[in-house]
């Protein structure tokens, strides 16, 4: 089946097909053309490409990042090209790291191109906080990610998106928000803080009739259970869209028997940025290897293999600000046997949440 | 690796994979997203798109272009409105006669901003009515988007050398030029190989020195120079080692000249579709010997005698729409070439499909009782009736046809009556044949090589 037609915003009159976009649109599209390509390539030529990347970013964190240039001393020589062997060398980064040598873990020259500097700081489950540094260039990865998912999962932008969240302001705007901003669609997204309460939730998904939802998988299957109890239906709705936990097959099951809708779920760090995907034709997740170089390592920190569960360790490619490089993040993941889809990325079969 | 994801510009330092291209380059890609996906929608949808920028397209004609108000008057047209393919193929063709004519009445009074700047263009005029037109940075953009489809559609190695003999291009000498890149279609965004580039007038002699010289992966020239040089250099014994692909443009190339050129080089030959006035028009499908018109940027209908679009197989004009030249609309611009409608591709594309291209009205034979068909011959397959190097056909009337042929000697009276025999058991018809020995066979001014030519006034 072929990819469904979406219609790009141009930014000239007159230019209404194929359109001509603006230079921050052109930007987003131009990653977008090489994620379809890149999904394709077999595993050797993702992981050749990927080392070329994963060279040049530990290069700049040997020169720039003084942790690294310690805890590196005698393993990597600031010379050396980088291969998966010596890479594979490096120790693990923890997330004790992360919240005791914050200002160590910082490039003290993130490139200027790279844009803005953010911090961003989660509570973590301990209670101790990790902060992180972004840059405009790993938010522009994260809208690439967050818009590949849309494409994947054949979402009809015109559509409803509703997003109910901890955290969040309720609201209601035109348009899904920056990830499909370069996409000309007439659907609308609704956001309600998760604090109201289930019946209060399901009250407002029926007076909004969303074609989309998302939500934790905690909530959704709360939602679904409450919705089979009442015999609570929303006919619009396609699909139910999570991220944020470990979602079980019983969370998939109950949006069957409440909604006859699929659950895609995604697997996103804070800290990370978007890790992997669902495939768009199974259950488990691609890897998002343009992004993240993930391993799945042992007790003894050996790769796991297909079929076994295993620590999430990330490399994250794009962050120069403060580059995670085999950051042990704390989560269980299965390793998955190449997919049948053909697509080169890694697979992870199920991601079972925190260690 | 052939994704060519390898050898994208970046525009932020320490980020080699995936790139994210400067500017132009990045445009260049989203155009290529857009174009990656199009070319799989339904043909009704395509059609549906095409629509939708003709009526802006017409909007624009219609209040800037004062060929055009007067056209669209009369045929009701009121802006905002949308455009029906029914009330739009009813509109009257433009001839290349009314478009020499009509001059600055097709310019638009009013080029939007952004379409700056305007260029001239003047086509060769190879059948006698040459024509200056107008193009802006959009077509050109369109232009470079559709010449890197191409070059992604054929994967071919960017990273590699191309040499292309051209005529339409200001190089002059017998040197030539080198460049860095392919051009600005591929460099804005790749970080391509080199490039040379040679005018197609210099001698097969000096072509066949310098494509030894260059020893390029690709080799661009038009179709009829390709056939000569391929001719030549199997006669020679010349071999072009790093060659992986010939691409032709320009004269119309055969099937079974595509097939010796094929079998001679040894490598694939990939044609191109495309014209001074509109730009590409078709590119040849990846997986098969047939065209895809770029209906992204044109709209082509294959008219018939009587001005009703042609079914598969069968033979027709070439009337265009480019959809986003707001400097000099083209609309159903009848540009003088015959092709062959074909049938839906099997590689799945919604693209419309050109079998083959026949080249212009002229190159279409006509039998002894009138009706027009396309004499497809092979001189090198009568080698063995005489040593041909060259043959060209010009009807003269409708039964009568000189073959010119260029021969290492005279032939003797057997060998002129079995070619005439061989001549007129391949057209189909018992033309009367006369033979002319000629030095050479003149090429047209844009430096195409014909085949057959019909004679003005034999209808």
């Amino acid at each position: 089946m072929q990819a469904p037609h979406i219609l790009v915003r141009s930014a000239l009159p007159g230019m209404a097909w194929p359109a001509i976009t603006g230079p921050e649109e052109a930007t987003h599209l131009a990653l977008q053309y090489q994620l379809e390509r890149s999904q394709w390539l077999s595993p050797g030529d993702l992981r050749a490409l990927q080392l070329r990347q994963l060279d040049a970013l530990v290069r700049h964190a040997r020169l720039t990042v003084p942790f690294y240039r310690w805890q590196w001393h005698g393993s990597h020589r600031s010379g050396d090209a980088v291969t998966r062997e010596s890479f594979e060398r490096l120790p693990l980064l923890r997330r004790e790291n992360l919240q005791h040598e914050f200002e160590e873990l910082r490039s003290n020259a993130s490139p200027a191109a790279h844009g803005a500097i953010s911090e961003s700081r989660t509570a973590g489950s301990t209670g101790r906080p990790v902060r992180t540094l972004k840059t405009a260039l790993t938010h522009l990865w994260w809208l690439a990610l967050m818009l590949r998912d849309h494409l994947w999962h054949r979402r009809d932008f015109d559509g409803t998106l509703a997003t109910i969240r901890a955290g969040l302001e309720n609201g209601e705007a035109q348009g899904w928000g920056p990830a499909t901003g370069m996409i000309a669609a007439a659907g609308r997204s609704v956001v309600l803080g998760a604090h109201a309460g289930t019946d209060a939730q399901l009250e407002w998904l029926r007076r909004h009739g969303p074609d989309y939802l998302q939500t934790s998988p905690a909530n959704a299957a709360e939602l679904a259970r409450r919705s089979i109890a009442r015999g609570v239906r929303f006919p619009a709705l396609r699909e139910v869209r999570t991220s944020g936990d470990a979602v079980g097959t019983e969370t998939r099951k109950l949006c069957r028997e409440a909604w006859d809708v699929p659950l895609t779920d995604l697997y996103a760090a804070d800290e990370a940025g978007c890790i992997a995907l669902q495939c768009p034709d199974h259950e488990h997740y691609h890897v998002q290897s343009e992004s993240v170089l993930v391993e799945v390592l042992d007790g003894e920190d050996r790769a796991c293999a297909p079929g076994t569960v295993g620590r999430v360790v990330v490399t994250t490619l794009q962050n120069f600000a403060m580059p995670l490089i085999r950051y042990d993040i704390g989560d269980l993941a299965e390793v998955g046997d190449p997919c049948p889809c053909g697509r080169g990325l890694p697979v992870l079969g199920r991601i079972l949440g925190r260690a | 690796m052939t994704s060519h994801l390898d050898l994208i510009r970046s525009a932020y330092p320490g980020l080699v994979w995936p790139a994210v291209p400067p500017e132009p380059g990045a445009l260049a890609l989203a155009l290529q997203f857009q174009l990656g996906r199009s070319q799989w929608l339904a043909p009704e949808v395509l059609r549906a798109e095409q629509f939708r920028q003709i009526a802006a397209l017409l909007k624009h004609a219609y209040e800037t272009v004062p060929f055009y108000r007067e056209r669209l008057e009369s045929a009701r047209f009121r802006a905002g409105d949308p455009v029906t393919e029914a009330w739009f193929t009813a509109l009257p063709v433009v001839t290349r006669s009314q478009v020499r004519d009509a001059r600055e009445a097709l310019h638009s009074s009013h080029v939007p901003p952004a379409h700056a700047p305007v260029i001239v263009a003047h086509t060769s005029g190879s059948t006698g009515t040459p024509i200056t037109c107008l193009h802006t940075s959009i077509t050109e953009t369109f232009f470079r988007a559709f010449n890197l489809r191409d070059q992604l559609w054929h994967r071919r190695d960017l990273g590699l050398k191309l040499a292309a003999i051209r005529s339409d291009r200001d190089v002059r000498g017998e040197q030539g030029m080198n460049f860095s890149g392919w051009g600005p279609a591929t460099t804005s965004a790749y970080r391509d190989g080199a490039a040379a580039l040679l005018h197609s007038t210099n001698s097969l002699e000096r072509q066949l020195e310098w494509l030894s010289e260059q020893d390029p992966a690709y080799m661009l020239t038009l179709g009829g120079n390709l056939l000569e040089l391929a001719r030549e250099m199997h006669r020679r014994g010349i071999r072009l080692p790093q060659l992986r692909e010939a691409q032709t443009y320009g004269d119309a190339l055969s099937p079974e000249a595509r097939a010796e050129c094929r079998a001679l080089l040894g490598v694939r030959v990939v044609d191109i579709y495309s014209s001074v006035e509109a730009g590409f028009i078709a590119l040849q499908c990846p997986d098969h010997d047939v065209y895809h018109v770029q209906s992204e940027g044109i709209l082509v209908e294959i008219l018939d005698e009587s001005g009703r679009h042609c079914p598969a197989g069968a033979i027709g004009r070439v009337v265009l729409t480019t959809l986003h030249n707001f400097a000099m609309p083209l609309i159903r611009y009848e540009i003088g070439d015959y092709v062959e409608a074909g049938a839906p591709c099997a590689c799945g594309r919604g693209l419309p499909v050109i079998r083959r291209v026949l080249g212009r009205e002229r190159n279409l034979a006509m039998a002894p009782d009138g009706r027009r068909f396309y004499p497809s011959f092979m001189a090198g397959k009568w080698v063995h009736i005489a040593p041909l190097r060259q043959m060209q056909l010009v009807q003269k009337t409708r039964l009568a046809i000189e073959a010119r042929i260029v021969a290492s000697r005279p032939l003797d009276p057997a060998e002129e009556r079995a070619l005439a025999a061989a001549v007129q058991e391949t057209l189909g018809h018992p033309y009367q044949i006369t033979i002319a020995r000629v030095e050479r066979i003149a090429r047209s001014p844009s430096g195409k090589y014909e085949d057959f030519i019909r004679e003005p006034g034999v209808c």
